[in-house]
Protein backbone atom coordinates (compact mmCIF):
# COMPACT_ATOMS: atom_id res chain seq x y z
CA UNK A 1 0.00 0.00 0.00
CA UNK A 2 1.64 3.42 -1.01
CA UNK A 3 1.77 6.48 0.95
CA UNK A 4 -0.57 8.19 -2.06
CA UNK A 5 -2.89 5.16 -1.23
CA UNK A 6 -3.26 6.33 2.42
CA UNK A 7 -3.73 9.73 1.69
CA UNK A 8 -7.28 8.60 -0.53
CA UNK A 9 -8.93 7.21 2.79
CA UNK A 10 -11.90 8.25 3.55
CA UNK A 11 -13.20 8.69 7.31
CA UNK A 12 -15.13 5.23 6.41
CA UNK A 13 -12.28 3.41 5.80
CA UNK A 14 -10.39 5.02 8.41
CA UNK A 15 -12.89 3.51 11.01
CA UNK A 16 -13.08 -0.06 9.87
CA UNK A 17 -9.63 -0.11 10.34
CA UNK A 18 -9.20 1.46 13.40
CA UNK A 19 -12.33 -0.66 14.71
CA UNK A 20 -12.56 -3.17 13.14
CA UNK A 21 -16.14 -3.26 12.00
CA UNK A 22 -17.89 -3.52 8.90
CA UNK A 23 -19.77 -0.74 6.74
CA UNK A 24 -22.99 -0.97 8.19
CA UNK A 25 -21.92 -0.30 11.21
CA UNK A 26 -19.13 2.48 10.03
CA UNK A 27 -22.13 3.89 8.37
CA UNK A 28 -24.06 3.87 11.79
CA UNK A 29 -21.21 5.63 13.78
CA UNK A 30 -20.53 7.86 10.90
CA UNK A 31 -24.59 8.91 10.52
CA UNK A 32 -24.20 12.39 12.97
CA UNK A 33 -20.65 13.11 11.97
CA UNK A 34 -20.10 16.39 10.15
CA UNK A 35 -18.42 16.71 7.05
CA UNK A 36 -14.94 18.83 8.71
CA UNK A 37 -14.85 16.26 11.81
CA UNK A 38 -14.60 13.22 8.90
CA UNK A 39 -11.56 14.99 7.62
CA UNK A 40 -10.33 15.11 10.66
CA UNK A 41 -10.92 11.23 11.76
CA UNK A 42 -8.71 10.72 7.89
CA UNK A 43 -6.16 13.28 9.05
CA UNK A 44 -5.74 11.92 12.73
CA UNK A 45 -4.95 8.51 11.24
CA UNK A 46 -2.31 9.62 9.22
CA UNK A 47 -0.74 10.96 12.54
CA UNK A 48 -1.68 7.20 13.86
CA UNK A 49 -3.48 9.05 16.98
CA UNK A 50 -6.47 6.73 17.33
CA UNK A 51 -7.67 8.60 20.70
CA UNK A 52 -8.33 11.69 18.52
CA UNK A 53 -10.58 9.85 16.44
CA UNK A 54 -12.02 8.32 19.51
CA UNK A 55 -12.65 11.75 20.97
CA UNK A 56 -14.02 12.82 17.70
CA UNK A 57 -16.14 10.09 17.69
CA UNK A 58 -17.60 10.97 21.03
CA UNK A 59 -18.28 14.69 20.60
CA UNK A 60 -21.90 15.81 21.37
CA UNK A 61 -23.40 16.46 18.20
CA UNK A 62 -23.47 20.29 18.28
CA UNK A 63 -26.22 20.63 15.45
CA UNK A 64 -28.58 18.40 17.33
CA UNK A 65 -28.16 20.18 20.39
CA UNK A 66 -28.71 23.44 18.82
CA UNK A 67 -32.19 22.43 17.04
CA UNK A 68 -34.28 22.17 19.69
CA UNK A 69 -33.66 25.82 21.16
CA UNK A 70 -34.37 26.97 17.37
CA UNK A 71 -38.24 25.64 17.29
CA UNK A 72 -38.81 26.95 21.12
CA UNK A 73 -37.88 30.24 19.89
CA UNK A 74 -39.97 30.01 16.87
CA UNK A 75 -42.65 29.09 18.62
CA UNK A 76 -42.44 31.91 21.40
CA UNK B 1 -47.35 -32.03 5.60
CA UNK B 2 -45.26 -28.55 4.79
CA UNK B 3 -41.89 -28.81 3.79
CA UNK B 4 -39.42 -25.99 4.14
CA UNK B 5 -36.14 -25.04 2.31
CA UNK B 6 -33.59 -22.32 3.49
CA UNK B 7 -33.98 -19.00 1.86
CA UNK B 8 -32.09 -16.06 3.16
CA UNK B 9 -30.94 -14.09 6.00
CA UNK B 10 -32.25 -10.49 6.66
CA UNK B 11 -30.16 -8.41 8.92
CA UNK B 12 -31.78 -5.39 10.09
CA UNK B 13 -30.56 -3.90 13.32
CA UNK B 14 -32.00 -0.87 15.30
CA UNK B 15 -29.99 2.66 13.70
CA UNK B 16 -28.97 0.72 9.96
CA UNK B 17 -30.35 2.57 7.23
CA UNK B 18 -31.83 -0.61 5.59
CA UNK B 19 -31.73 -4.53 5.71
CA UNK B 20 -29.25 -6.42 4.45
CA UNK B 21 -30.45 -9.22 2.86
CA UNK B 22 -27.80 -12.11 2.52
CA UNK B 23 -27.94 -14.12 -0.70
CA UNK B 24 -25.53 -17.36 -1.93
CA UNK B 25 -26.33 -19.09 1.18
CA UNK B 26 -24.94 -23.14 1.15
CA UNK B 27 -25.83 -23.78 4.77
CA UNK B 28 -28.07 -22.59 7.59
CA UNK B 29 -28.67 -23.79 11.07
CA UNK B 30 -31.16 -22.35 13.82
CA UNK B 31 -29.15 -23.92 16.54
CA UNK B 32 -31.38 -24.17 20.01
CA UNK B 33 -28.49 -26.01 22.21
CA UNK B 34 -30.50 -26.98 24.99
CA UNK B 35 -28.42 -28.45 27.93
CA UNK B 36 -30.78 -30.71 30.25
CA UNK B 37 -29.90 -32.21 33.50
CA UNK B 38 -30.83 -35.66 33.65
CA UNK B 39 -29.00 -36.87 36.53
CA UNK B 40 -29.62 -40.37 38.18
CA UNK B 41 -28.97 -40.62 42.04
CA UNK B 42 -28.83 -43.09 44.42
CA UNK B 43 -31.41 -45.94 44.59
CA UNK B 44 -32.64 -45.56 41.66
CA UNK B 45 -30.46 -45.87 37.62
CA UNK B 46 -32.95 -43.72 36.05
CA UNK B 47 -33.27 -40.03 36.29
CA UNK B 48 -36.54 -38.54 37.76
CA UNK B 49 -35.80 -35.30 37.07
CA UNK B 50 -34.93 -33.81 33.96
CA UNK B 51 -34.65 -30.45 34.14
CA UNK B 52 -33.71 -27.24 31.27
CA UNK B 53 -30.33 -25.56 32.91
CA UNK B 54 -29.54 -23.48 29.76
CA UNK B 55 -30.90 -22.98 25.85
CA UNK B 56 -27.64 -21.53 23.85
CA UNK B 57 -29.48 -20.14 20.54
CA UNK B 58 -27.08 -19.14 17.55
CA UNK B 59 -27.96 -19.11 14.09
CA UNK B 60 -25.20 -20.31 12.30
CA UNK B 61 -25.20 -20.07 7.85
CA UNK B 62 -22.54 -19.62 5.18
CA UNK B 63 -22.22 -17.79 2.03
CA UNK B 64 -20.78 -17.21 -1.14
CA UNK B 65 -21.43 -13.72 -1.18
CA UNK B 66 -17.93 -12.65 1.02
CA UNK B 67 -18.43 -9.30 -0.10
CA UNK B 68 -21.68 -8.23 1.56
CA UNK B 69 -20.42 -10.52 4.88
CA UNK B 70 -17.60 -8.58 5.15
CA UNK B 71 -19.24 -5.10 4.41
CA UNK B 72 -21.55 -6.28 7.18
CA UNK B 73 -19.78 -7.73 10.01
CA UNK B 74 -16.04 -6.76 9.34
CA UNK B 75 -13.32 -8.44 11.87
CA UNK B 76 -15.49 -7.89 14.54
CA UNK B 77 -18.48 -8.40 13.69
CA UNK B 78 -21.90 -6.25 13.98
CA UNK B 79 -24.22 -5.69 17.24
CA UNK B 80 -27.57 -6.92 16.99
CA UNK B 81 -30.33 -4.87 18.48
CA UNK B 82 -33.83 -5.45 17.07
CA UNK B 83 -36.13 -2.82 19.01
CA UNK B 84 -37.61 -0.83 16.25
CA UNK B 85 -35.89 -3.18 13.68
CA UNK B 86 -36.24 -7.39 13.67
CA UNK B 87 -32.86 -7.73 14.24
CA UNK B 88 -31.61 -10.47 12.50
CA UNK B 89 -34.15 -13.21 10.60
CA UNK B 90 -33.33 -16.86 9.23
CA UNK B 91 -36.02 -17.25 6.37
CA UNK B 92 -37.16 -20.81 5.02
CA UNK B 93 -39.55 -21.15 2.39
CA UNK B 94 -42.19 -23.28 2.07
CA UNK B 95 -42.28 -25.88 -0.90
CA UNK B 96 -45.25 -27.11 -2.69
CA UNK B 97 -45.20 -29.47 -5.65
CA UNK B 98 -41.55 -28.79 -5.52
CA UNK B 99 -41.12 -25.00 -5.85
CA UNK B 100 -41.29 -22.10 -3.95
CA UNK B 101 -44.91 -21.85 -2.54
CA UNK B 102 -46.55 -18.47 -3.65
CA UNK B 103 -48.04 -16.09 -0.92
CA UNK B 104 -47.74 -15.89 2.81
CA UNK B 105 -46.90 -19.41 4.00
CA UNK B 106 -43.55 -19.04 5.13
CA UNK B 107 -41.80 -19.16 8.19
CA UNK B 108 -38.66 -16.95 10.26
CA UNK B 109 -36.80 -17.46 13.12
CA UNK B 110 -35.91 -13.95 14.65
CA UNK B 111 -32.84 -13.04 16.87
CA UNK B 112 -33.85 -9.47 18.62
CA UNK B 113 -30.59 -9.20 20.31
CA UNK B 114 -27.00 -10.59 20.41
CA UNK B 115 -23.71 -10.49 17.61
CA UNK B 116 -23.63 -11.88 14.14
CA UNK B 117 -19.74 -12.22 13.42
CA UNK B 118 -17.78 -14.42 9.98
CA UNK B 119 -16.03 -16.91 12.27
CA UNK B 120 -13.79 -18.23 8.88
CA UNK B 121 -13.36 -17.72 4.93
CA UNK B 122 -12.14 -20.29 2.97
CA UNK B 123 -11.19 -21.23 -0.81
CA UNK B 124 -9.45 -23.61 -2.48
CA UNK B 125 -7.53 -23.32 -5.84
CA UNK B 126 -10.13 -23.01 -8.53
CA UNK B 127 -13.30 -22.83 -6.46
CA UNK B 128 -15.40 -20.81 -4.59
CA UNK B 129 -14.56 -18.62 -1.90
CA UNK B 130 -16.78 -19.13 1.45
CA UNK B 131 -17.54 -17.33 4.35
CA UNK B 132 -18.79 -19.11 7.13
CA UNK B 133 -20.90 -16.49 9.50
CA UNK B 134 -22.39 -17.34 13.41
CA UNK B 135 -24.98 -14.78 15.26
CA UNK B 136 -25.14 -15.75 18.97
CA UNK B 137 -28.30 -14.74 20.27
CA UNK B 138 -29.08 -13.09 23.97
CA UNK B 139 -31.82 -12.22 26.39
CA UNK B 140 -32.98 -8.99 26.53
CA UNK B 141 -35.04 -9.64 29.29
CA UNK B 142 -38.30 -9.47 27.41
CA UNK B 143 -37.80 -10.84 24.05
CA UNK B 144 -36.97 -14.59 23.69
CA UNK B 145 -33.62 -14.56 21.68
CA UNK B 146 -35.22 -17.07 19.56
CA UNK B 147 -38.98 -16.27 17.66
CA UNK B 148 -40.31 -18.09 15.25
CA UNK B 149 -42.98 -16.73 12.88
CA UNK B 150 -45.02 -18.69 10.03
CA UNK B 151 -47.62 -17.51 7.79
CA UNK B 152 -45.01 -14.82 6.35
CA UNK B 153 -43.95 -13.37 2.81
CA UNK B 154 -40.34 -13.98 2.19
CA UNK B 155 -38.48 -11.11 2.09
CA UNK B 156 -37.74 -10.85 -1.54
CA UNK B 157 -35.35 -12.56 -4.07
CA UNK B 158 -31.74 -13.15 -2.34
CA UNK B 159 -29.49 -11.79 -4.67
CA UNK B 160 -26.66 -14.04 -5.16
CA UNK B 161 -24.22 -11.31 -7.23
CA UNK B 162 -20.99 -12.91 -7.06
CA UNK B 163 -18.21 -15.43 -6.85
CA UNK B 164 -14.52 -14.73 -5.55
CA UNK B 165 -11.86 -17.22 -5.23
CA UNK B 166 -7.83 -17.03 -5.56
CA UNK B 167 -5.57 -14.57 -6.77
CA UNK B 168 -2.44 -13.62 -5.06
CA UNK B 169 -0.75 -13.69 -1.28
CA UNK B 170 2.06 -11.75 -0.73
CA UNK B 171 4.02 -11.71 2.59
CA UNK B 172 6.33 -8.79 3.78
CA UNK B 173 7.18 -8.31 -0.19
CA UNK B 174 7.53 -11.78 -0.93
CA UNK B 175 5.01 -13.08 -2.98
CA UNK B 176 4.15 -16.25 -2.80
CA UNK B 177 2.77 -17.87 -5.64
CA UNK B 178 1.05 -21.62 -6.02
CA UNK B 179 -1.26 -21.59 -3.53
CA UNK B 180 -4.24 -24.21 -3.36
CA UNK B 181 -5.82 -23.01 -0.47
CA UNK B 182 -6.15 -20.40 1.93
CA UNK B 183 -8.00 -20.37 5.75
CA UNK B 184 -8.64 -16.82 7.38
CA UNK B 185 -10.05 -17.48 10.38
CA UNK B 186 -11.04 -15.06 12.34
CA UNK B 187 -9.76 -16.04 15.64
CA UNK B 188 -12.40 -14.48 17.57
CA UNK B 189 -13.13 -15.65 21.21
CA UNK B 190 -16.63 -15.05 22.46
CA UNK B 191 -17.44 -15.17 25.99
CA UNK B 192 -21.15 -15.94 26.56
CA UNK B 193 -22.35 -14.55 30.12
CA UNK B 194 -25.59 -15.06 32.24
CA UNK B 195 -26.77 -15.04 35.94
CA UNK B 196 -28.97 -15.69 38.72
CA UNK B 197 -29.68 -19.36 36.97
CA UNK B 198 -31.47 -17.51 33.69
CA UNK B 199 -31.97 -19.76 31.03
CA UNK B 200 -30.21 -17.18 28.88
CA UNK B 201 -26.74 -15.84 28.45
CA UNK B 202 -27.81 -12.01 28.65
CA UNK B 203 -24.76 -10.19 27.87
CA UNK B 204 -21.14 -11.33 25.62
CA UNK B 205 -17.20 -10.54 25.21
CA UNK B 206 -15.12 -10.36 22.62
CA UNK B 207 -12.22 -11.45 25.00
CA UNK B 208 -9.81 -12.25 21.99
CA UNK B 209 -9.36 -11.58 19.05
CA UNK B 210 -6.52 -13.48 17.13
CA UNK B 211 -6.78 -13.65 13.31
CA UNK B 212 -4.59 -16.97 11.67
CA UNK B 213 -4.24 -16.88 8.01
CA UNK B 214 -3.44 -20.45 6.79
CA UNK B 215 -2.42 -21.52 3.44
CA UNK B 216 -0.83 -24.61 1.14
CA UNK B 217 1.73 -23.89 -1.86
CA UNK B 218 3.43 -25.87 -4.24
CA UNK B 219 6.14 -24.21 -4.24
CA UNK B 220 7.90 -25.87 -1.76
CA UNK B 221 11.47 -24.06 -3.28
CA UNK B 222 10.61 -20.95 -1.38
CA UNK B 223 11.55 -22.17 1.82
CA UNK B 224 15.09 -20.45 1.73
CA UNK B 225 18.18 -19.44 3.96
CA UNK B 226 17.59 -16.06 2.33
CA UNK B 227 15.10 -14.16 0.05
CA UNK B 228 12.27 -16.83 0.45
CA UNK B 229 10.63 -17.44 3.72
CA UNK B 230 13.45 -18.69 6.00
CA UNK B 231 13.47 -21.04 9.29
CA UNK B 232 12.48 -18.27 11.43
CA UNK B 233 9.84 -16.84 8.90
CA UNK B 234 9.12 -13.77 7.29
CA UNK B 235 7.56 -10.55 8.87
CA UNK B 236 4.98 -8.79 7.63
CA UNK B 237 3.65 -5.04 7.84
CA UNK B 238 0.43 -3.46 6.69
CA UNK B 239 1.95 -1.65 3.67
CA UNK B 240 3.22 -4.99 2.26
CA UNK B 241 1.21 -8.13 3.24
CA UNK B 242 -1.87 -8.20 1.21
CA UNK B 243 -3.97 -11.61 0.35
CA UNK B 244 -6.28 -10.79 -3.32
CA UNK B 245 -9.36 -12.46 -3.94
CA UNK B 246 -10.42 -11.96 -7.73
CA UNK B 247 -14.32 -11.20 -8.24
CA UNK B 248 -15.84 -13.87 -10.57
CA UNK B 249 -18.07 -13.13 -13.76
CA UNK B 250 -21.26 -15.23 -14.92
CA UNK B 251 -20.33 -16.44 -18.44
CA UNK B 252 -17.27 -16.85 -20.77
CA UNK B 253 -15.50 -14.16 -19.67
CA UNK B 254 -13.84 -15.56 -16.29
CA UNK B 255 -13.06 -12.64 -14.77
CA UNK B 256 -14.05 -8.83 -13.65
CA UNK B 257 -11.20 -6.60 -15.05
CA UNK B 258 -8.21 -6.26 -12.82
CA UNK B 259 -8.80 -2.83 -12.69
CA UNK B 260 -12.19 -2.65 -11.99
CA UNK B 261 -12.59 -1.89 -8.21
CA UNK B 262 -14.63 -4.66 -7.31
CA UNK B 263 -12.25 -7.46 -6.14
CA UNK B 264 -11.45 -8.15 -2.34
CA UNK B 265 -8.02 -7.62 -0.74
CA UNK B 266 -7.47 -8.37 2.97
CA UNK B 267 -3.92 -6.44 4.39
CA UNK B 268 -2.48 -7.96 7.60
CA UNK B 269 0.61 -7.47 9.67
CA UNK B 270 2.05 -10.16 11.60
CA UNK B 271 4.69 -13.36 11.02
CA UNK B 272 4.36 -15.71 8.16
CA UNK B 273 6.01 -19.26 9.81
CA UNK B 274 6.43 -22.55 7.93
CA UNK B 275 4.07 -25.19 9.43
CA UNK B 276 5.30 -28.09 6.94
CA UNK B 277 8.34 -27.07 4.90
CA UNK B 278 7.39 -30.30 2.52
CA UNK B 279 4.25 -32.82 2.95
CA UNK B 280 4.08 -35.29 0.38
CA UNK B 281 2.57 -39.13 0.25
CA UNK B 282 3.38 -41.56 -2.13
CA UNK B 283 4.54 -40.45 -5.66
CA UNK B 284 2.36 -37.07 -5.35
CA UNK B 285 3.62 -33.56 -5.49
CA UNK B 286 4.58 -31.96 -2.40
CA UNK B 287 2.96 -29.03 -0.87
CA UNK B 288 4.00 -26.47 1.83
CA UNK B 289 1.92 -25.08 4.44
CA UNK B 290 2.20 -22.01 6.00
CA UNK B 291 0.73 -19.72 8.78
CA UNK B 292 0.29 -16.48 9.51
CA UNK B 293 -0.03 -14.93 12.70
CA UNK B 294 -1.72 -11.99 13.28
CA UNK B 295 -0.82 -8.47 14.86
CA UNK B 296 -2.59 -5.19 15.81
CA UNK B 297 -0.18 -2.40 14.93
CA UNK B 298 -1.34 -0.23 17.05
CA UNK B 299 -4.17 2.01 14.55
CA UNK B 300 -5.05 -0.85 12.13
CA UNK B 301 -6.61 -3.80 12.87
CA UNK B 302 -5.08 -7.64 11.93
CA UNK B 303 -7.01 -7.91 8.97
CA UNK B 304 -8.18 -4.50 6.94
CA UNK B 305 -10.80 -5.25 4.10
CA UNK B 306 -11.27 -3.89 0.92
CA UNK B 307 -14.01 -4.84 -0.70
CA UNK B 308 -13.44 -2.63 -3.56
CA UNK B 309 -9.66 -3.15 -4.26
CA UNK B 310 -8.34 -3.79 -8.23
CA UNK B 311 -5.72 -6.78 -9.09
CA UNK B 312 -1.83 -6.13 -10.35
Amino acid sequence: MSEKKEKELTAAEVLARVYGVGMLEVDMMLAEVSAQDRDAIVAAYEKKDCTAIQAILDKPNVESVEAPKKKKSKAE
Amino acid sequence: MAIYTGHSVNVYPDGAGAAVLIGGITQMDADIAPEINSEETAGSPYALNTTINALKPKMAFSTRDIAKAISTCGLVGLNILGTSNPGIELYSAQMENGVVKSGSSHRKVRMSTGRLVIRKISISHQQDAQADMEAMALWDGTNLPFIPTGGLALPGTPADPARYTLHSISVGGVAIPGVQSLDVDFGLTIDMFGGDSDLYDRNLLLSKIQPIISFTTLNTDLFLTSGGVPLLGLTGTQANTVIKLRKRLTGATPFVVDGTAEHISINTAGILSIDKAFSSSNNKRGEIAYKLTTRFDGSNVPLVFSTTATLS
